[in-house]
């Protein structure tokens, strides 16, 4: 099943900010307008989102 | 300019192919961390009494960055906050972020007074990653090590992997409040028996994989960090869960073998990537209302669930089938390895053309789509085959028999 892709960069990505690394000291005090909308952009993305759970039960099918 | 997390192309196929490797789970659970520290940084704006609080979550941090995000990415920690931050901060949130402010305390060997430190019911201060201290009499003003010796000390179990993989750790947790986040029930404290039980499993699960399956192996000895114990469901069924939120955490019920425990381990890690790959990659538009067969479950199946599901079962083919080499496992691995690889090569062709994929979320379909056609390379004997064929055939038929053509 080899199939054709696209061979374009990756498109689609959410631009997380990667804070990974960051001093949370400073992180507290951080007023950039980029990170306060990215904070806007993840709330709203957790109050629009259910949480998902993946469950497997073994009896179900087999 | 602000750095972003991007996943490389070359990367996202990896991924997409189900595999990925060490360093890109690490590269995953950094992203799980962003977000618990985005969190973080989103309440303090809204709850100015916080700071206190996250000051010495700061010094933690300072003192020792790695402990320290081993508390803040853990995953009943991660699936706490983003309940926080999805349903609103309550006066239990201001109590559990003090425990978990403690537990980094404690796991940064600094000793603060965290402000205030209240009780939950039963008067318990449940300390992520740790254990849960039972509280007589006034509360107190900070903790240190000592007091985690105490007899109302209940402290979390851990298994190391031994000589397979020495700095490989999971926590068997049956104590945090916010494991209990799948949709079945959880265990209280497991007995000593069952503790064994697990922690037996898991090693010998842990050597199985490194024998026979080191790339997954590597995968899930960097990437879990917990599992939580689920009470037994109908006889002989075993139940296993991963929380969208929950990077790194499942929830099973007790293992009956250590193969058995080793294919539940990646079934639930490959849902716990495609959950991290999903924060960083959009795959699917949100207004796809269709479903699909999935010769696995009963129902149809969302494109999410469908794609969830053929990247778990495709990565668990690939490790029943190297576990066709060991000969006490032969005959099931075999029968498994087809079985599993004649169901994702049945639903893959469909998600291929799921109009609800972005551009990216086709990469990923073709690129998993291409591993699982790998699969069909290796032979297997034509009577197991024949099985699995027909098999998926009768599902397929029952199933359309109850939701009809076009579900």
């Amino acid at each position: 099943m080899e199939l054709e892709r696209p061979s374009a960069e990756l498109p689609d990505h959410t631009a997380l900010p990667d804070v990974s690394d960051a001093p949370l000291i400073e992180l507290l005090q951080d007023r950039d307008p980029e990170l306060l909308a990215a904070l806007a952009r993840l709330t709203e993305i957790a109050k629009d989102s259910a949480p998902v759970t993946f469950g497997w039960n073994s009896a179900i099918v087999r | 300019m602000r750095k972003l997390h991007l996943l490389p192309p070359d990367v996202f196929d990896e991924l997409a192919a189900t595999g990925g490797g060490p360093e890109t789970v690490e590269l995953l659970k950094r992203t799980r961390h962003s977000q618990t520290l985005l969190a973080i940084r989103q309440f303090v704006d809204h709850r100015p009494d916080l700071l206190e609080l996250l000051t010495v979550l700061a010094a933690a941090q300072a003192a020792a960055p790695t402990r320290v995000a081993a508390v803040l990415t853990y995953p009943w920690v991660s699936v706490w906050i983003s309940r926080a931050l999805r349903d609103g901060w309550t006066v239990r949130d201001r109590q559990h972020l003090a425990a978990v402010v403690t537990a980094a305390s404690l796991r940064a060997q600094i000793v603060e007074p965290v402000p205030p430190l209240l009780l939950a019911d039963g008067g318990q201060i449940v300390l992520p990653t740790l254990g849960v201290l039972t509280v007589s009499g006034q509360v107190p003003r900070r903790l240190t090590t000592t007091d985690l010796r105490d007899s109302g000390w209940l402290r979390l179990r851990t298994v190391t992997n031994g000589q397979c993989h020495p700095r490989s750790e999971i926590i068997v947790d049956d104590l945090d409040p916010h494991r209990d986040c799948h949709g079945f029930s959880v265990t209280g404290r497991v007995d000593d028996r069952t503790w064994t039980i697990w922690r037996d499993t898991l090693r010998n699960a842990g050597c199985l994989l490194a024998t026979y399956a080191p790339d997954r192996h590597d995968e899930v000895a960097v990437g879990l960090s917990s599992a939580v114990p689920l009470q037994a469901a109908a006889a002989g069924a075993d139940i296993s869960a991963t929380h969208r939120d929950a990077f790194g955490g499942f929830a099973a019920s007790l293992p009956r073998s250590p193969a058995e425990l080793a294919a539940t381990m990646i079934h639930e890690f490959q849902h716990s990537k495609l959950h991290a790959i999903a924060t960083l990659v959009n795959l699917h538009h949100g207004d796809d209302q269709r479903t699909y067969f999935a010769p696995w479950r009963p129902d149809p199946r969302p494109l999410v669930g469908a794609l969830h599901g053929a990247y778990a079962f495709t990565a668990v083919a690939g490790f029943w089938h190297a576990m066709r080499a060991d000969p006490t496992l032969e005959h099931q691995a075999t029968l498994r390895f087809a079985t599993m690889r004649a169901e994702v090569n049945r639903v893959l062709p469909d998600l291929l053309a799921a109009p609800g994929l972005t551009q990216s979320g086709q990469r990923f379909v073709a690129s998993l789509a291409t591993a699982a056609g790998r699969l069909c390379r290796h032979d297997v004997p034509r009577k197991v085959e024949r099985h699995a064929a027909r098999r998926l055939h009768q599902l397929e038929r029952q199933w359309r028999q109850r939701w009809g053509p076009s579900a």
